[in-house]
C-alpha cells in the first residue's frame, strides 16, 4: 500500500507505474521533473511568502527593471486618460450588477487565485496559489475593451476601420503562456481521445469542473453560436487561422485565456461554451449604463452604426474576438483602426496609425484606449490575441447577451482596475520569458510604486557582468548606498597647500613684522663738518694770544681784587699753623694739571714755610702724585731748599683709592710704612712723634679731582680730628668742593689760578707764579669770552639760514 | 662658588661698616682694608702685565699701530727700569716727568682747550635753542668774569655776577650732585651688603 499513489483529485488510490488516475483521469506523474528548492511549485494552501521586494530590486536585472520604468510610465500615461475619460469607466463601477463589487476586489486578486465568481460557479473554493492559475489572459478578457471594439467592427457602415486587420499573433508569445496552458494547446495531446481528460488534469479543479459542466450543454450552445448574430467576422480581422475548420484544435489555442480554455479544451465550437457564456441574459447593466453615458457611441449610434455591431458593442469585451471572426467587410475601417491601436501591435505601428485615431475615434474607442494603455505588454506578448478562438465560440453563440449576463464581476472589475495594478510586458527582445523566470522572480517583483522609488533612488546601472552565474546581466549587483566606489587613498601631500592670495597675504604680514621689529633710526641733525681751518684758527690765536703774554712777561692785568671766605680761610690756616709743626699733604692731581694746580698751591706754601717751615708729608693717591710732589718742591718752592727727609717727606704712592685714604686715616703707620727711599717714614723726622692723622697740624689735599678731594674729607673725617683741612683745587673742581667749605667740612678753600693769584696778592706776590700766567689767563679767558659770543652768534646766524632753506626745500 | 663669594662680600663690608661704629671692629676694619690696598697694588701690576701682553702681541702680529705698541712698551719697560734701579726722586726721573709725561699731558690738555672752544663756538650751529644759548652764555660770563681787565675786576661781572654765579648757581648744583652721590654710594652698599648687587662676580 506504501507504494500507491494518491489522486489529488479524487483521493483514490492508484498504482505506482499509472501516469492517471484512473478515476478522475487526473494526472499523477509530473510532466517535468519535481522542482525544489526556490524554484519548488507553490502547493495548494500555501501561503506565499511574503518578501520586502524593495531590498531585492537592486540585484533584478535590467530588462526587469526596464520593464518595471515601462509599466510606470504606461500607468501613468493611463492615469491621465482615466483623469481625462472618467465618465467612461465610472459607469462601469458604479453599475449595480454582476460586474459591481470587482473593484473592491482587484486589490486581493494577488491573494486569491480563484475569483469568488468563479468559485460560485465551480462550487469549489479558491485555490491560495495564484500565481500558477493566474495569468495575462484572464487580464485581458478583463480588460473588456476589446468588445467595444467588437461593436464597431460589427457595424459596418463604419468605414474608417476597414483594412486594420491585425497581424498574425507571433509564434514567440507562445513561450510567454504557462506550461499547463500551453499543454492545453498541444494538438497532438488534443487529438487523443483522452485529451480533455488530460487537459484537465493540468487544469485547475474548479475549471475542471466548468469544463464537465459546459460539455453537458454543448450541443445547445454550438446552436446558439451558429444563430448568433454576430455573424462571420470580417475578413480584414479574422487571421487565416480563423478561418480554419472550428472543429480541429488550432496550434495557438493555448494562448487562449485560462478560463476559455478550460472551458472549452479542444473545441471551439458553441456548444462547449459554459452557461454563462452562452447565457442570452440581457445586456449587464453595467454595460448599459456605460454605453448610455458615453456620448462617443451615441454620436456613433445616430451616424447609422448598424443593429447588429450595436448589439456586440453593447457585449462583453471577449466578444471583441468574435467580431474579428466576421468578415472584413463586415467590419468597418474606424474599427480597424482603433484594433490597430492596441497594444498588441508594435510601437512603430501605433505610430502611423495616431493620426487616423486622432481624427476618427469616437469617445468610446477613447475610453477603449485607455484601458487597452493599462494591458501590460507582456501579457499581450504572453498571450496571442486568439481571435479564431473567439471567433468561433461566438459563432457558436446564439445570444451573445447572454456571455456579458454571465461576465464575472472579477472581469468587469479588472477593466476598471486601477492601471498600476497591471503588469508591464517586457518589449526586449533579448528579454527572459516568463516561463524561463523562477518561482521566486516571480514573487520578488515589486510593485509599481516600490519600483519607483527604487529607481529613484538608484541610478541606471549598466554594468554587465563578466563572470560567474551573472554573466551577461547588467545592473544585477549595483553600488547601493554607502558603497562608495573603491579606489586607493587620495595621497595628501604634505606640503602646505596655500593659495597665490595666501602667499601674498603671508609676505604682507612677514613685511609688517619686520617693520614691527627694524631699528627706527633716530632723527638728527645733519651731519656738521668739522671746520678744520676754523681749528687751527682757534689754535692759532689761542696759542699765539697765550704765549705773547708768557713770553712777554707782560703784566697788563691787574690781579684780582678781594679775597673770597674760601681762600681767606686757607690763608688763615697757612697762618696758623704751628711752626715747624707736621703737616699732611695729599698730591693727587695729574700732570696735565700742573701749571694750573702749582700756581695755585705755590702761594700757600710759600707763605707757610716762609711764616712757619712746617715738616711737610706728602702723600698721593695717584701713581704720578710722588714725581709731582718733587716737581713742586724743587720747582715752586726750591727756593725753601726742603730736603727728603728733613723737611718733608714723601710717602709716594697710596694705592686702594678710598679704601686706602680710609686705611692711611685710620693707621697712617701701618698704611705707608716706608718713604719713596724706601725708609722707615714713621722713624724719619719730618713724622717724628706721628702715628695718626689727627697729630698733624694741617692736612692739605691738592687735587683736580673734585671725588678725590670728597674722599679725603670724607673718609679722614673721624680719623684727623679738629686739624685744619685745605683744599687747593683746579677751578675745574672748585664749585663741587664749594660745598663742604659752606659746610665747615673744611677750613679753606684755594681753587685755581684765580685762587693763587689772590693768595699770592697776601703773600706778597710770591712766588709770582700767578702773576705770571695772569696774563696770558685773563688774556685767554677775554679771548676764549671773545671767540664764544663772537662764533656762537655768527653760527646762530648760519644755523637759521640753513634751517630756513631746509624748510623751503622740504 | 657663588654663594662663598657672596659670603666673603657680605662679610668684608658688613665688619668695615661695623668699623665705623664699632672701636671693637676698627683693627678688623683696618686689616681687611690693608688686605684691600694690597690687593689693589696686585691688580695695578697686574694691569700692567696685561698691557704689556696685549701690546706685545700687537706687536707680534705686526698689526697698524704697532709702533706705537712698541713705543709704548718701550718707555713703560724703561720708566720702570728706571723708577726700579734710580728711584722716583732721581733727577732722570724727574726729567722723564717733567720732560715727557708733563709736556704731553699738558698738551693734550691745551688741545682740549681749542676743542672745547670750538665746540662752544659750533654749538649754536647745531643747536640753537634756548638751553644752548645759556650754556654759552653762561660761559661767556664765567670766562669774562673770571679774567681781569688792566684796571681790575671787571665791574658787576667780575665781582657780582661771576662770584654769585660760581658760589650760589654752582654751589648749588654741586651739592644736589653730591647728595646724589651720597644717595647712590650708599644705595650701593646696601645693595652689595644684602647681596643684591654682585660686582665681585657671580651676578
Amino acid at each position: 500500500m506504501s507504494d500507491m499513489i494518491k489522486c489529488p483529485s479524487c483521493a483514490e488510490n492508484n498504482l505506482p507505474d499509472q501516469e492517471f488516475c484512473q478515476y478522475c483521469q487526473t494526472r499523477l506523474q509530473p510532466l517535468t521533473d519535481p522542482l525544489d528548492g526556490a524554484d519548488a511549485p507553490i502547493k495548494p494552501g500555501q501561503a506565499p511568502t511574503k518578501k520586502n521586494t524593495a531590498e531585492l530590486e537592486p540585484i533584478l536585472p535590467q530588462w526587469l527593471r526596464d520593464a518595471r520604468d515601462s509599466a510606470r510610465k504606461d500607468d501613468q500615461q493611463a492615469t491621465q486618460q482615466n483623469l481625462q475619460q472618467p465618465s467612461q469607466l465610472k459607469p462601469a463601477s458604479s453599475a449595480k450588477d454582476l460586474l459591481a463589487g470587482l473593484q473592491s476586489q482587484a486589490g486581493d486578486d494577488e491573494e486569491d487565485d480563484m475569483p469568488d465568481w468563479l468559485a460560485s460557479i465551480t462550487g469549489v473554493n479558491s485555490k491560495p496559489i495564484k500565481s500558477q492559475t493566474e495569468s495575462f489572459a484572464v487580464r485581458w478578457v478583463e480588460l473588456g475593451g476589446k468588445d467595444d471594439f467588437a461593436k464597431d467592427e460589427s457595424d459596418g457602415s463604419s468605414s474608417d476601420l476597414a483594412g486594420l486587420k491585425s497581424s498574425e499573433p507571433q509564434p514567440d508569445e507562445n513561450n510567454e503562456v504557462r506550461d499547463w496552458f500551453r499543454n492545453l494547446g498541444n494538438p497532438e495531446q488534443a487529438q487523443q481521445p483522452e485529451q480533455s481528460d488530460s487537459t484537465d488534469s493540468d487544469l485547475p479543479d474548479w475549471l475542471r469542473v466548468t469544463g464537465s459542466q459546459n460539455e453537458k450543454s454543448k450541443s445547445a450552445d454550438s446552436a446558439d453560436h451558429s444563430e448568433s448574430g454576430v455573424g462571420e467576422p470580417p475578413a480584414g480581422i479574422i487571421s487565416e487561422e480563423a478561418e480554419s475548420p472550428s472543429d480541429s484544435p488550432k496550434p495557438n489555442q493555448d494562448k487562449s485565456f485560462e478560463w476559455l480554455k478550460s472551458t472549452v479544451p479542444a473545441t471551439s465550437s458553441r456548444e462547449e461554451i459554459p452557461d454563462w457564456l452562452s447565457n442570452d441574459a440581457a445586456v449587464p447593466p453595467a454595460f448599459t449604463a456605460a454605453e448610455d453615458e458615453s456620448a462617443e457611441l451615441k454620436d456613433a449610434q445616430s451616424n447609422g452604426i448598424s443593429d447588429r455591431l450595436e448589439t456586440v458593442a453593447l457585449q462583453s469585451p471577449s466578444s471583441l474576438t468574435a467580431v474579428e471572426d466576421e468578415p472584413s467587410g463586415g467590419i468597418s475601417d474606424r474599427l480597424k483602426a482603433v484594433e490597430f491601436q492596441s497594444p498588441i501591435h508594435t510601437e512603430s505601428e501605433e505610430k502611423t496609425i495616431e493620426p487616423a485615431q486622432d481624427a476618427d475615434t469616437l469617445g468610446w474607442l477613447d475610453t477603449f484606449q485607455a484601458v487597452s494603455a493599462y494591458q501590460p505588454e507582456n501579457s499581450l506578448a504572453q498571450v496571442d490575441f486568439t481571435p479564431l478562438d473567439f471567433a468561433e465560440d461566438f459563432q457558436a453563440s446564439d445570444n451573445m447577451d447572454g456571455l456579458f449576463t454571465d461576465i464575472p464581476d472579477g472581469l468587469l472589475s479588472t477593466l476598471e482596475a486601477p492601471p498600476s495594478s497591471l503588469p508591464t510586458a517586457d518589449t526586449n527582445s533579448e528579454a527572459i520569458a516568463p516561463d524561463d523566470q523562477p518561482s521566486w522572480v516571480e514573487s520578488m517583483r515589486p510593485v509599481d510604486s516600490d519600483i519607483s522609488e527604487l529607481s529613484s533612488n538608484f541610478p541606471a546601472d549598466q554594468t554587465v557582468e563578466s563572470s560567474g552565474v551573472l554573466a551577461g546581466l547588467s545592473g544585477v549587483l549595483p553600488s547601493g548606498l554607502g558603497f562608495a566606489q573603491m579606489s586607493r587613498p587620495k595621497a595628501y601631500s604634505t606640503k602646505l597647500q596655500v593659495s597665490d592670495e595666501q602667499l601674498a597675504q603671508a609676505a604682507l604680514l612677514e613685511q609688517i613684522l619686520a617693520a614691527e621689529t627694524a631699528p627706527v633710526p633716530i632723527a638728527s641733525f645733519s651731519v656738521l663738518r668739522t671746520s678744520r681751518s676754523l681749528r687751527w684758527f682757534l689754535a692759532f690765536i689761542v696759542f699765539v694770544m697765550i704765549t705773547i703774554p708768557l713770553f712777554m712777561r707782560t703784566q697788563m692785568f691787574s690781579l684780582p681784587v678781594g679775597v673770597p671766605m674760601d681762600v681767606n680761610g686757607a690763608l688763615q690756616v697757612a697762618q696758623a699753623i704751628p711752626e715747624s709743626a707736621p703737616v699732611l699733604v695729599a698730591f693727587d692731581y695729574e700732570p696735565a694739571r700742573v701749571g694750573e694746580m702749582e700756581a695755585a698751591a705755590a702761594p700757600m706754601f710759600d707763605q707757610m714755610i716762609l711764616l712757619r717751615h712746617p715738616h711737610l708729608t706728602f702723600i698721593s693717591t695717584n701713581e704720578t702724585g710722588a714725581i709731582l710732589v718733587e716737581r713742586f718742591i724743587s720747582g715752586p718752592l726750591a727756593v725753601h731748599n726742603y730736603q727728603s727727609g728733613i723737611q718733608y717727606l714723601n710717602l709716594g704712592y697710596l694705592p686702594g683709592g678710598q679704601m686706602g685714604i680710609r686705611a692711611f686715616a685710620q693707621n697712617p703707620v701701618v698704611t705707608s710704612p716706608f718713604d719713596m727711599s724706601l725708609s722707615s717714614a714713621w722713624d724719619s723726622i719730618p713724622l717724628e712723634g706721628i702715628s695718626s692723622l689727627s697729630q698733624f697740624a694741617a692736612l692739605i689735599v691738592v687735587t683736580d679731582d673734585a671725588e678725590a678731594a670728597r674722599t679725603w674729607i670724607e673718609q679722614t673725617e673721624s680719623a684727623r680730628g679738629a686739624i685744619p683741612f685745605v683744599v687747593i683745587s683746579s677751578a675745574q673742581a672748585a664749585p663741587m668742593i664749594q660745598p663742604y667749605y659752606e659746610s665747615q667740612q673744611i677750613s679753606g678753600l684755594v681753587s685755581g689760578l684765580y685762587g693763587g693769584a689772590l693768595f699770592e696778592q697776601y703773600n706778597a706776590g710770591r712766588p709770582g707764579s700767578a702773576r705770571a700766567y695772569w696774563d696770558a689767563y685773563s688774556l685767554g679767558m677775554l679771548l676764549a669770552m671773545a671767540l664764544v659770543l663772537v662764533g656762537g652768534l655768527w653760527n646762530l646766524a648760519l644755523g637759521l639760514r640753513e634751517r630756513v632753506a631746509a624748510g623751503e626745500t622740504q | 662658588m657663588r654663594v662663598l663669594t657672596a659670603v666673603i662680600a657680605i662679610a668684608a663690608g658688613s665688619l668695615i661698616l661695623g668699623g665705623y661704629f664699632l672701636p671693637a671692629l676698627a683693627d678688623v676694619q683696618t686689616l681687611l682694608l690693608n688686605w684691600a690696598i694690597i690687593l689693589a697694588g696686585v691688580a695695578v701690576l697686574v694691569g700692567i702685565s696685561n698691557l704689556i701682553s696685549v701690546h706685545t702681541d700687537k706687536i707680534s702680529r705686526r698689526e697698524k699701530g704697532s709702533a706705537y705698541s712698541a713705543l709704548l712698551v718701550i718707555g713703560l719697560v724703561a720708566t720702570l727700569s728706571f723708577g726700579m734701579i734710580l728711584r722716583p726722586h732721581h733727577s732722570t726721573m724727574k726729567i722723564v716727568m717733567n720732560g715727557i709725561i708733563i709736556p704731553a699731558e699738558a698738551s693734550l690738555m691745551g688741545v682740549l682747550t681749542i676743542s672745547l672752544l670750538y665746540a662752544a663756538i659750533r654749538l649754536l650751529r647745531r643747536r640753537a635753542d634756548l638751553m644752548g644759548i645759556i650754556f654759552l652764555s653762561t660761559a661767556a660770563l664765567l670766562l669774562f668774569g673770571s679774567a681781569t681787565m688792566p684796571l681790575g675786576d671787571i665791574p658787576l661781572i667780575g665781582t657780582l655776577l661771576r662770584p654769585w654765579v660760581t658760589q650760589i648757581l654752582a654751589l648749588g648744583g654741586a651739592r644736589g650732585i653730591l647728595i646724589g652721590v651720597a644717595l647712590g654710594t650708599l644705595t650701593t652698599g646696601l645693595r652689595v651688603l644684602f647681596g643684591a648687587d654682585r660686582p665681585y662676580g657671580g651676578n
